[in-house]
């Protein structure tokens, strides 16, 4: 435990209760299908049933001819312009690959052609009816094929840019490194070599993607959408769309999940389309089978890790080759691939020697996208079972390699400038890491020392612990930037106006409490408006971990002005200097005790004299990513006969700095656990041969239910960023990638077995056993 | 989502009313139960749903001859009757509380199920090792076993069923259920039921039943031979579950593969035999 | 054909389709609150109460909800008086994206109505039904396990 310098919290620090908590519990229309003006056309689509092929010709006739069809897009009448629907900051570092549209089918399910019709029965009649001539081409369906000499080449379209080698289906290529490996593994005492593959994933959010686009009375295209990045669907649907920026206004109303899938311009330039040919509002939802099939996954990946240690178990040498599958589209593939390495790397930052190369390459598959963990996820199933591995070879508890491996206050790594988001990164020196209480604390309460080994049996099957450690990012540094805007009312209360985009997360509310915090007043006094384009300030939105850290710090500064405008027009009616004046419980406080409140200064301020707005923008751009850090525990318990695996106590000791509303912090943490604990055991998408989804719903596509959750403890560091607004990190990511590595230690300390292949079912660990 | 041209929603108010619309209208009729599954399933062929809600088959009794079960029970009616629970140990009270979550098993018919017959179902294995009679209406009323009934699909679809009737046995009888699913609200990968009764510690019935492989209930003869007329020791049991593990019908889907279900067959009768002795054990 | 339906206690006369689904009869009357997640009984984001027992509005037929009761999340409260179950999920963190919460109040206001002190288990069980991406499950079993305790003390009052 640090003793740290900072002030005892009356706001920060609390578990309020979500400012959008009571509209949700009462099933208030809040989300974009609630509420359809009259007149909403809806929209289907038509999937591709082949995985690669040419549109030969299309025949509409028939679907336009259908009572209460309004128009039936194809590439034939849509516009042509490549684009990404990575939603990253411009310019977007994915290849501007997909056109509303296209004249080739990349995907089963890829899109051929859409109808908007009055009902959803008359759109579906409608995609009954469209004839589709299709010249059926040989299809690439793994990674290894992707890269075979001569292998079909997926993007052979001439107007696509930002691929690295379409020839060879190679969407980014990363090579970056340090010292130099080879002598590194020379001088090595113990090395360690494993390949692991993560299979085909998808997050699940229990709300598809949903877009209802409008005309305003302007005439400006208004589209309502499930997203967790409105400003870049404002710009890639002008992109698309081929209109100016300023006739789109983007609102996210409340998100029903998104964990990256809806970190994606999926459906707005094709509903905001629609609704610019037929003046009419426009719904369009995705099945949960599309949502499977069409929308976003997790890149498969295939990545080796080469550890070289010394005796006492310090690494020398770190090697980590990974291999992605970006299926048809190279939305993120580039920036999932690079923080694979990026995110990993750095926590073992003792070895002078380290090489990360990889690929992302096309496959006629399902598309890959940002998924919470974001390639950390996949990069710490290698790293941390070798370094398990290593542990075991040395003679070494785990624990300790890993304590005299991680990084440090005041320690930075090489990795940090040389491998950022896609490009080169940005150099950082780490100012807060409670890491090694995080180890200690989560050993001791899963009873490490105790229960290790033992191999001890009851009727779940025979135990293992098992154990990890990990970092993540908080914001991608000189790149992402976030601002709020802050108004006062009257009778003290307050507009924040921010684009960060609370997808469930809680953003909302912790914005608020640090709003509420600088200012001196209770939570409810913050009045929140955010993700609007029209009326709120710039935002990159939800992802990277970023929302917390770097949409927090320009709330904090928005407030700190506000705060010393109200302390401006205090001092004269209190007669004092605004350097005697702070800001406490709804007042402006004199440190002769006098006061004045809120409400008086702003009434003052309004009506009264030297009359203006109290209000301020401001924005954030960070220099740095602080990491939090995550150690986890689990025991588990393996079937000997079946191979089954409970998972029976999970332990997650994190530090992510201030925690400004730990309740929420928490709920962060125990989300991505159990997400991470399906992704490690029952979820896998199932590829036929020819490239279709076999199990595309939540019937055969299992994610954890209430019963399949082990008992979780989450616990945090007192930790402080000083970077950070009130010295938080951020923790919205780093969960998920613990359990697929701690569990798969654990199951070695059960029963011997090293699995390298996600999911690990109950046939696969029996197989592995059996195999011994 | 909903496929059918149902244009028509019948409540008849008997059994042979049901039954005359069913016979009419052939393929493009299909009964409704819970509904689920014609929510689900149905074709776009048909056109008339026939709704049972309003027959009086929503009993549960206790009888000489054994626990007598309306068509229109749902799940959670059965899991909440003490009658069923007394019944066998409780074994089919076990059985459905591993059979999806309460919002399935609150809309779920046991003649719902039984009509649907769908591969995974666990009820139809259990039910199957325990003997079932089937009662059901198709001009006249018959009792066939459920056994039966499932390998005879033309009568299955062309037929309502009125009620089940779960046997009483002799006083030594016991029976266990085991699945095996990949998370706890999952269709099994394979289930098996067993079912044992007899006099002294001599078995002189057996019914052996694994489910889900992925093809619908089967019995597994082999490993009952093994059983048949001996004692439930641990020799025996392993006799019989490596016998029922070679000789089971099993495929790979995309769920598993044939081989490891074989391993879960051997897995399955074994332990479902062993709680069936422990059973036999307390009932001695 | 014409259905009569009572929902929240108020009777409706209704015109549907043969084969709607009550999901798809309760989202275009108003109760939006009933959320569309999967519509083939997977994820319980429909979840209402049918005479008294939560099922997926998605699989019921809405011509078999004839005569019958149903309440949704939105007839819990009793004049802007949130039910103990709505206050506690609010109290306990149990609201992340709010997405799977009316189904979820719903399998616990029916495992409450028979059952008023619930094991943790019981609880995970009554919601087992019920998919949620975003909370992991436990602050939702905290919440119905606190529900249950405030709803058991004020009936001791």
């Amino acid at each position: 435990m640090t003793d740290h310098d900072h002030e005892v919290f009356a706001v920060v620090g609390k578990s309020e209760r979500k400012v959008d908590g009571r509209g949700l519990v009462s099933g208030k229309p809040m989300f974009v299908e609630d509420e359809l003006p009259a007149g909403t056309l809806h929209i289907r689509i038509l999937g591709s049933p082949h995985a690669h092929a040419r549109i030969l010709s299309l025949d509409t006739s028939e679907a336009e001819a259908v009572p209460g069809v309004h128009c039936v897009l194809t590439h034939e009448n849509t516009p042509a312009t490549r684009h990404t629907t990575a939603g990253q900051g411009y310019p977007e570092p994915s290849p501007y690959d997909t056109r509303m549209f296209d004249s080739k089918v990349r995907f089963v399910g890829d899109r051929v052609a859409a109808v908007a019709a009055e009902s959803i029965g008359a759109a579906e009649e409608a995609l009954g009816k469209i004839r589709v001539e299709y010249e059926e081409l040989p299809a690439v369906l793994s990674i290894d094929e992707a890269r075979r000499e001569g292998a079909p080449v997926i993007h052979d379209e001439d107007d696509s840019t930002g691929i690295y080698d379409a020839t060879r289906n190679i969407v980014a290529d990363v090579d970056i490194d340090v010292g130099d490996v080879s002598k590194g593994f020379l001088t090595s005492d113990e090395i360690v070599e494993v390949t692991c593959e993560t299979q085909y994933a998808q997050h699940t959010p229990i709300e598809p993607h949903t877009v209802l686009s409008d005309l305003d009375p302007a005439g400006r295209l208004v589209l309502k959408t499930s997203t967790q990045v409105p400003f870049h669907v404002r710009r890639i649907v002008a992109q698309a769309l081929g209109i100016p920026i300023r006739q789109i206004r983007v609102i996210k109303p409340r998100v029903g999940g998104g964990f990256g899938t809806k970190q994606e311009v999926l459906l707005e330039d094709l509903a905001g389309w629609v609704t610019l040919q037929t003046g009419r509002p426009a719904l369009l939802t995705l099945s949960r089978k599309e949502e499977f099939v069409s929308s976003r996954t997790r890149h498969p990946m295939r990545i080796r890790v080469k550890l070289g240690a010394r005796r006492d178990g310090v690494l020398h040498a770190i090697e980590m080759e990974a291999l992605s599958n970006t299926g048809a589209y190279g939305s993120h593939g580039l920036t999932v691939l690079a923080n694979a390495g990026s995110k990993t790397l750095p926590l073992y930052n003792k070895a002078p020697n380290a090489h990360f190369y990889g690929q992302a390459v096309y496959t006629n598959l399902p598309v890959g996208g940002a998924y919470r963990g974001y390639g950390a996820t996949q990069g710490y199933f290698p790293l941390e079972t070798a370094m398990d591995e290593l542990a075991q070879r040395l003679n070494l508890d785990p624990v300790t390699v890993r304590q005299r491996n991680h990084i440090r206050v005041g320690e930075g790594s090489p990795i940090f400038e040389k491998l950022g988001e896609g490009r080169e990164g940005v150099s950082q020196t780490i100012k807060s890491c409670e890491l090694a209480w995080c180890i200690a604390e989560g050993a001791e309460r899963i009873g490490w020392f105790e229960k290790r080994g033992r191999r001890l049996r009851d009727e779940d099957g025979i135990h293992g612990i098992g154990m990890s450690i990990m970092m993540q990012g908080s914001g991608i540094p000189e790149i992402d930037m976030g601002a709020a805007t802050i108004k006062m009312n009257e009778d003290g209360s307050f507009n924040l106006l921010i684009g960060a985009t609370d997808i469930g997360t809680g953003s909302d509310t912790i914005l608020a409490q640090i709003a509420a915090e600088v200012l001196g007043v209770p939570l409810e006094k913050i009045l929140v408006t955010s993700s609007d384009t029209d009326h709120t300030p710039f935002d990159v939105g939800a992802y990277a971990s970023s929302t917390t850290y770097v949409s927090g710090m320009a709330v904090q500064r928005a407030a700190e002005q506000v705060r010393d405008q109200i302390v401006a027009v205090a001092a004269p009616m209190l007669a004092t200097d605004q350097s005697d004046l702070r800001l406490a419980g709804q007042s402006v406080v004199a440190s002769d005790g006098q006061t004045v409140t809120l409400a008086r200064v702003c009434e003052r301020a309004m009506y009264e004299s030297d009359q203006f707005q109290i209000g301020a923008t401001a924005s954030c751009v960070p220099s740095e990513s602080p990491p939090p850090f995550l150690a986890n525990y689990a025991e588990v318990a393996v079937d000997p006969e079946t191979g089954h695996v409970k998972v029976l106590h999970y332990v997650a000791a994190v530090d992510c700095g201030v925690a400004i509303n730990p309740q929420l912090a928490e709920g962060q943490m125990e989300g991505a656990l159990v997400n991470g604990i399906g992704y490690a055991l029952t979820e896998e998408m199932v590829v036929s041969s020819r490239g279709r989804v076999r199990n595309p719903s939540l019937f055969d596509y299992k994610i954890p239910s209430a019963l399949d959750i082990p008992k979780i403890e989450v616990v945090f560091a007192d930790s402080y960023e000083p970077t950070g607004p009130m010295g938080a990190k951020s923790v919205g990511e780093i969960g998920i990638n613990g359990p697929i590595p701690t569990i798969a230690n654990a199951i070695f300390d059960a029963v011997g077995v090293r699995l390298r292949q996600t999911p690990f079912t109950a046939e696969r660990i029996l197989a592995a056993m059996q195999n011994r | 989502m909903v496929e059918t041209n149902a244009k028509v929603y019948l409540r008849p108010s008997s059994v042979e009313e049901a039954w005359t619309i069913l016979n009419e209208r052939g393929e493009r009729a299909k009964l409704v139960g819970g509904g689920a599954d014609v929510v689900l399933y149905a074709s776009s062929a048909t056109t008339t749903l026939v709704d049972l809600d309003g027959l009086p088959l929503k009993t549960i009794e206790r009888g000489n001859d054994g626990l007598v079960i309306g068509s229109g029970v749902t799940f959670t009616e059965l899991l909440e009757s003490p009658v069923v629970a007394g019944y066998l140990h409780g074994v089919v009270t076990d059985m459905l509380r591993g059979v999806g979550s309460p919002l399935l098993r609150n809309l779920a018919t046991v003649g719902g199920t039984l009509g649907s017959a769908h591969p995974w179902s666990d009820v139809i294995p259990l039910f199957v090792s325990l003997g079932a009679m089937v009662t059901l209406h198709n001009g006249t009323t018959r009792t066939v076993a459920l056994e039966d009934l499932i390998a005879d699909r033309p009568l299955l679809h062309r037929c309502v069923i009125t009620h089940v009737r779960l046997p009483i046995a002799s006083p030594r009888a016991a029976a266990a259920f085991l699945k095996f699913g990949r998370t706890k609200v999952d269709v099994g990968l394979l289930n098996c039921a067993c079912f044992a009764a007899g006099r002294e510690d001599k078995v002189e019935t057996v019914r052996i039943t694994v489910g889900g492989a992925p093809a619908i209930a089967q019995r597994v003869p082999a490993a009952e031979a093994v059983v048949l007329g001996n004692c439930l020791d641990a020799e025996v049991i392993a006799q019989a579950a490596a016998a029922g593990a070679e000789a089971v019908d099993v495929r790979n889907d995309r769920r598993a593969s044939g081989e490891y279900r074989r391993t879960l067959t051997a897995v399955g009768i074994r332990r479902c035999l062993e709680r069936i002795g422990e059973r036999w054990g307390e009932t001695a | 054909m014409t259905i009569t339906l009572t929902i929240n206690g108020v009777e409706h006369s209704v015109e549907i389709d043969t084969e709607e689904t009550l999901l798809s009869v309760l989202r275009r009357m108003g109760y939006v609150g009933v959320k569309k997640g999967c519509e083939s009984g997977d994820c319980g984001a429909c979840a209402v109460l049918l005479d008294g027992r939560a099922v997926n509005s998605c699989l019921v037929l809405a011509a078999k909800a004839n005569a019958r009761h149903v309440v949704t999340v939105e007839g819990l409260s009793e004049h802007g008086t949130l039910h103990p179950v709505q206050q506690a999920f609010l109290d306990s963190g149990a609201v992340q994206c709010g997405y799977c919460t009316p189904g979820m109040v719903i399998s616990a206001v029916d495992l409450l109505s028979r059952n008023p002190d619930p094991t943790r288990e019981e609880i995970a069980e009554a919601i087992s039904g019920n998919l949620c991406r975003c909370t992991g499950y436990t602050k939702q079993i905290d919440a119905i396990a606190e529900a249950a305790k405030r709803m058991r003390s004020s009936d001791d009052d």
